[in-house]
């Protein structure tokens, strides 16, 4: 009997945290599929929590001369990450809203530049949840 | 002496109790992260008003700065056709001498940066002590879950297989990064990032010194805003000690010597080939780093990894 209410409660304390986890590891793999192993990851995982029309944005470096990927997702469905990128002085170089919300895009500097890539949900389809970027660039 | 014994309903009330206790204070906890950060939004949704009617930026914690990959360096340095050079790379019997966190993270980043820089010049005979280090150093960190056993395998496996080591190395790094974010311990996973950025410009600027060439002092220069970048990150904890607090000071000194080089940027329509996903960026940008502002920055990086590595 004791065995049974032990039991019962490893279950339910659980159950408590599955459905994030459960979220955040398809996002993940929704993710890597169109990284690895052709490109190369940064090492870093980029995450928000985002609802509604919030945007999560980040700043970083590419260099002259490589490839590379931008992959964006949240949860099971695809489609549902809206990502721009920007250059220093805010003209807007790519939105992938202009090509029905790709999952992932490639791209090559013929120079270093610094950029901010804007992350938000495709509000048609999902109100809240982790938005998850990865970068990945080519040997 | 007869067992007072509880009977089974009893005690199972007790832990139906004690679970509605945790849930309850589960739920309140999640709740008020919730208001607060509803209160957040609120506060900056009122700030973002006056600014601009259309944005609608979360600024709070969905601000990331990122860093580009240390092997990139590598790998340019390889690609110029820079030799070999291993008497540059940290030496691996210093570390079992690193007792706190600070150090153990910190000198994880450059191990793992070494190990880049050795898997690309294929030089495996070095590659096994390097992996051997970060595998007692992530032991030692916690990191159990990101560089768990399989993974080491599959690292061992590969060690000498160049291009399929840095695909794994990289996504271990990123699990790394996860597993550090996931679990409150973002200190950490700044500080490996700060090791990897701080041994791969090390090399790079060491490099330069003997083998003089456009595109790497250019790589040099192109460190401004990843070096900004960097200390975003670490700035939340360099009250956590002495050596974090040194660590951000000299950081942010090395900054003012890179805010001296010149920078020109010339926007650029890009072209996008939708058929193939991929936009080529073609604006200009040009960085003029004069010897002097070199000779500074890499005395700089020199005495922050020689303080780091110690």
């Amino acid at each position: 009997m004791n065995r049974f209410y032990t039991l019962f409660l490893i279950l339910f304390f659980t159950g408590l945290s599955l459905p994030s986890n459960a979220q955040s590891d398809i996002t993940l793999q929704n993710c890597t599929k169109y990284l690895e192993p052709e490109f190369i990851s940064d090492g870093q995982q980029y995450k928000a929590l985002l609802s509604g029309g919030e945007v999560a944005e980040f700043h970083t470096t590419f260099y002259a001369n490589n490839y590379y990927r931008i992959v964006g997702a949240t949860g099971k469905m695809e489609k549902n990450v809206i990502f721009s990128i920007y250059d220093e002085e805010n003209h807007l170089l790519f939105s992938n809203k202009d090509h029905k919300n790709s999952p992932y895009w490639d791209f090559q500097f013929t120079n270093s530049i610094n950029c901010t890539i804007e992350a938000k949900l495709n509000q048609k389809e999902v109100t809240s949840g982790f938005v998850l970027l990865l970068i990945g660039f080519k040997q | 002496m007869p067992k007072n014994k509880i009977p089974n309903s009893i005690k199972f009330l007790i832990l139906i109790s004690i679970a509605a206790i945790v849930t309850f204070f589960i739920l309140r906890k999640n709740k008020t992260k919730n208001d607060a950060a509803t209160d957040e939004i609120t506060t900056e949704a009122a700030i973002m008003e006056d600014i601009d009617q259309s944005a609608n930026i979360f600024k709070y914690n969905n601000i990331l700065f990122s860093l580009p990959s240390p092997y990139q360096i590598s790998l340019l340095l390889e690609q110029s056709g820079i030799p070999y050079n291993k008497d540059l790379l940290h030496t691996t019997s210093k570390a079992s001498d690193y007792v706190e966190n600070f150090s153990k993270a910190v000198n994880f980043g450059i191990y793992g940066s070494d190990l880049g820089y050795i898997n690309i010049y294929r030089q495996t005979q070095d590659a096994a002590s390097y992996f051997a280090v970060l595998k007692i150093l992530s032991q030692e960190i916690g990191l159990y879950n990101a560089m768990d056993k399989p993974t080491i395998e599959r690292i061992e496996k590969n060690i000498e297989n160049r291009d399929s080591l840095l695909v794994i190395v990289s996504t271990t790094y990123r699990k790394i990064d996860n597993y550090l974010k996931a679990n409150d311990r973002e200190n950490t996973g700044a500080l490996i990032l700060a090791g990897g950025w701080i041994e791969s410009v090390y090399i790079l600027t060491q490099q330069i010194k003997t083998n003089p060439n456009k595109e790497l002092m250019t790589r040099i220069s192109e460190q401004k805003r990843p070096l900004e970048n960097l200390i975003k990150l670490l700035v939340p904890y360099s009250n956590e000690s002495k050596d974090f607090y040194f660590l951000v000071d000299r950081l942010i000194d090395l900054a003012y010597t890179f805010d001296e080089i010149e920078d020109k940027y010339t926007y650029v329509p890009p072209i996008t080939d939708a058929k193939n996903k991929l936009t080529i960026v073609k604006s200009k940008s040009e960085l003029v780093m004069n010897k002097e502002q070199l000779a500074s920055i890499t005395d700089k990086v020199s005495v922050i990894r020689n303080y780091i590595i110690k």
